[in-house]
């Protein structure tokens, strides 16, 4: 790097700066924080309107745009843009949980495989690489299926309606933590052979530290980027598994049980598919595109150019 | 154990910090084994700088590295003792060793730039050498890493303290390298090469620093060099290696008053003079041997102008030859 344009600035300031260039990601966190925003206040929107997301009017079925429902009503009457909202609220509560639990479980096992290496990397690696081949779709559908009541988890929370909710990220992250995993051992294995590692050694710091002080922060900005990349994914296959019916159970309104209840009405009403499909490619696209310019913002090769 | 009488601390009368004995350390290679150390001996002094000289592979890094236990795999220590506080350093636990690394002996690297790591301000980094081994608050541990900043000779050190390694200049990293080294008031401290990267102005700035720091906290140092003339400014004691062996020990006026073993003497005459004749600069023929595949006798004898028939039979010990001198040649000492 050099050292002119370097000299006074912290690599996050720099980062900052490049980010702040990148338009496509610049507009894709906007778009991010304003559906974000939107599906946070969910709430207060349905309060405004004077609107229940699971209020049921069978007299009102399938209405158009209206002043009382912007987006209209879906098949049972309920209005489409606080079930929109609402639904957003769990794909990217889903999303961003399972890939932030996703990246601390690889984020772990990438560090202690790629700090020991030898037998204990051997082992981590052959388990990442079975899950890796497992066919995750089936998996995760024979997951989903499991009745918690009787694997021993209190009736209380296996009754609860929220538990499909933690039940799929709970899912999502444990099948969703190998690429990062694999990202953070392949760098851990070449720090550990840089000098500061051999030199904090010298100076007395035990493993624990090595990894969690001196190695770690080396490896946030490839850890930021795969989380914000997979968050993208996990919102898609979170769809995919409500679609199929075993991810988020009606009533609680997801994106993806959204489109399961539009399919049979695509004829009849298709702006019902529309909806949900459209905000899942928006998200799914926006997050994307943050990755994609976070990388070139954090990249630390960019700093050459 | 072929024991060397102590030197030139004993006189004075105090005990030595580090007392190394035979030390031995090997690397399996696929080509076989070599012995990058072979029967080091030395002791450290409080107050007193020993220097260590020698080509490149002669194995004065990995001598310096096997104090701390630091020497890579496949490397390892094979025999001989590292003595520290009773307790010896090449057999002790690794969780013993950890309290005695950066707190009793630390250790400043060459290249400070690489040894120093990237993401972490500077005060950061000394600060941690603390909270690794006392309880120190973090707020605590930060203002001493800013005082031991200012120390080294940083200027501004409380805006210092929150740069990045890459945001300071080579002598600055140096120094910063100095102060995480000695926050802690080591007894003992490592330099290895430690102005081996920085230009010639910036060297002689760390001598004196490291100079003036040793007569504050009376630090036994061990400074490592491949260029005898630094040595000549820092040491009391200088150790000369060839081939992983210790080829000449002397107090440093006499060392380089007259030399003793034919490799010293040669090497002295590679420095450059300004009373010398102009053209080619010396150099000492040929190359250092591998170490897989050494010479039967003694090691330097295929590049001796003195070796004889002798020589190459007979491996010579260190032998006592003068004042607080030792070397270890069949035509200086028989």
């Amino acid at each position: 790097m050099s050292g002119a344009t370097a000299s006074g600035q912290s690599g996050w300031a720099l980062a900052r700066r490049r980010f702040r260039r990148h338009r496509l990601a610049m507009a894709s966190a906007a778009v991010l924080v304003i559906l974000a925003v939107l599906s946070i206040s969910a709430p207060l929107v349905a309060y405004l309107l004077d609107l229940d997301p699971a209020a049921v009017d069978l007299f009102n079925r399938f209405q158009g745009p209206s002043p009382a429902h912007p987006l209209g009503t879906d098949e049972l009457g309920r209005d489409v843009l606080v079930r929109l909202l609402y639904g957003g609220r769990v794909s990217l509560l889903v999303g961003i949980t399972a890939a932030l639990v996703a990246s601390v479980i690889g984020t772990a096992v990438g560090l202690l495989a790629g700090y020991y290496g030898g037998r204990l990397d051997a082992l981590l690696m052959r388990l990442t690489d079975g899950i890796i081949a497992l066919p995750l779709l089936p998996l995760l559908i024979v997951l989903a299926a499991v009745d918690l009541a009787k694997i021993g988890v209190p009736a209380a929370i296996a009754d609860s309606e929220s538990v499909s909710l933690y039940r799929i990220i709970i899912i999502v992250a444990l099948a969703g933590w190998t690429t990062v995993a694999r990202l953070v051992r392949g760098a851990a294995l070449t720090l550990r052979e840089r000098d500061f590692v051999d030199a904090a050694h010298g100076m007395g710091a035990g493993a624990l530290r090595i990894m969690g002080i001196h190695i770690l922060p080396n490896l946030v900005s490839p850890i930021i980027v795969a989380t914000t990349l997979s968050v993208g994914n996990i919102i898609l296959l979170e769809s995919v598994l409500s679609f199929l019916g075993l991810g988020i159970q009606p009533p609680i309104p997801s994106w993806g049980n959204m489109l399961t209840n539009a399919q049979e009405l695509i004829w009849s009403a298709p702006a019902l598919a529309f909806y949900p499909g459209i905000l899942i490619f928006v998200t799914v696209i926006a997050f994307n595109f943050l990755g994609d310019g976070l990388q070139d913002a954090l990249d630390p090769k960019a700093m050459e150019r | 154990m072929s024991s060397i009488p102590g030197s030139a601390a004993a006189i004075d009368g105090r005990h030595p910090a580090l007392r190394v004995r035979d030390l031995e350390v090997s690397f399996a290679t696929e080509g076989g084994i070599l012995r990058a150390a072979d029967r080091v001996s030395f002791d450290l002094n409080p107050g007193r700088t020993l220097g260590l000289v020698g080509e490149s592979g002669c194995g004065k890094s990995v001598t310096a590295l096997a104090l701390l236990r630091l020497v890579p795999p496949p490397g390892r220590i094979v025999g001989g003792e590292i003595l520290f506080d009773g307790v010896n350093l090449a057999k002790v636990k690794e969780n013993r060793l950890d309290k005695v690394r950066g707190r009793r002996i630390a250790m400043i690297f060459q290249e400070p730039m690489t040894a120093l790591n990237p993401v972490l301000t500077v005060g950061d980094q000394i600060a941690e050498v603390l909270r690794v081994h006392f309880d120190t608050a973090k707020a605590d541990a930060w203002s001493a890493a800013v005082d031991m900043l200012a120390r080294v000779g940083i200027p501004d050190a409380p805006a210092r303290a929150k740069s990045y390694p890459h945001q300071l200049s080579g002598g600055m990293r140096q120094r910063a390298m100095i102060a995480m080294a000695l926050i802690c008031r080591p007894d003992v401290l490592i330099a290895d090469e430690p102005t081996t990267a920085l230009d010639v102005t910036v060297q002689a700035q760390i001598i004196d620093l490291m100079l003036q720091l040793q007569q504050d906290m009376g630090t036994a140092i061990l400074f490592i060099s491949h260029d005898l003339g630094v040595i000549s400014e820092i040491a009391d004691e200088v150790m000369v290696m060839y081939a992983g062996r210790v080829i000449e020990r002397s107090p440093a006026e006499s060392l380089f008053g007259a030399p003793l073993h034919p490799y010293t003497i040669g090497l002295m005459e590679t420095l450059p003079r300004l009373d010398g004749r102009p053209g080619r600069l010396p150099a000492v023929p040929g190359t250092v041997p591998d170490l897989r595949n050494l010479p039967s006798g003694c090691r330097y004898s295929d590049r001796c102008p003195l070796a004889d028939e002798a020589c190459r039979h007979r491996d010579p010990d260190l032998k006592p030859a003068g004042v607080g001198r030792f070397v270890a040649c069949l035509k200086v000492a028989p």
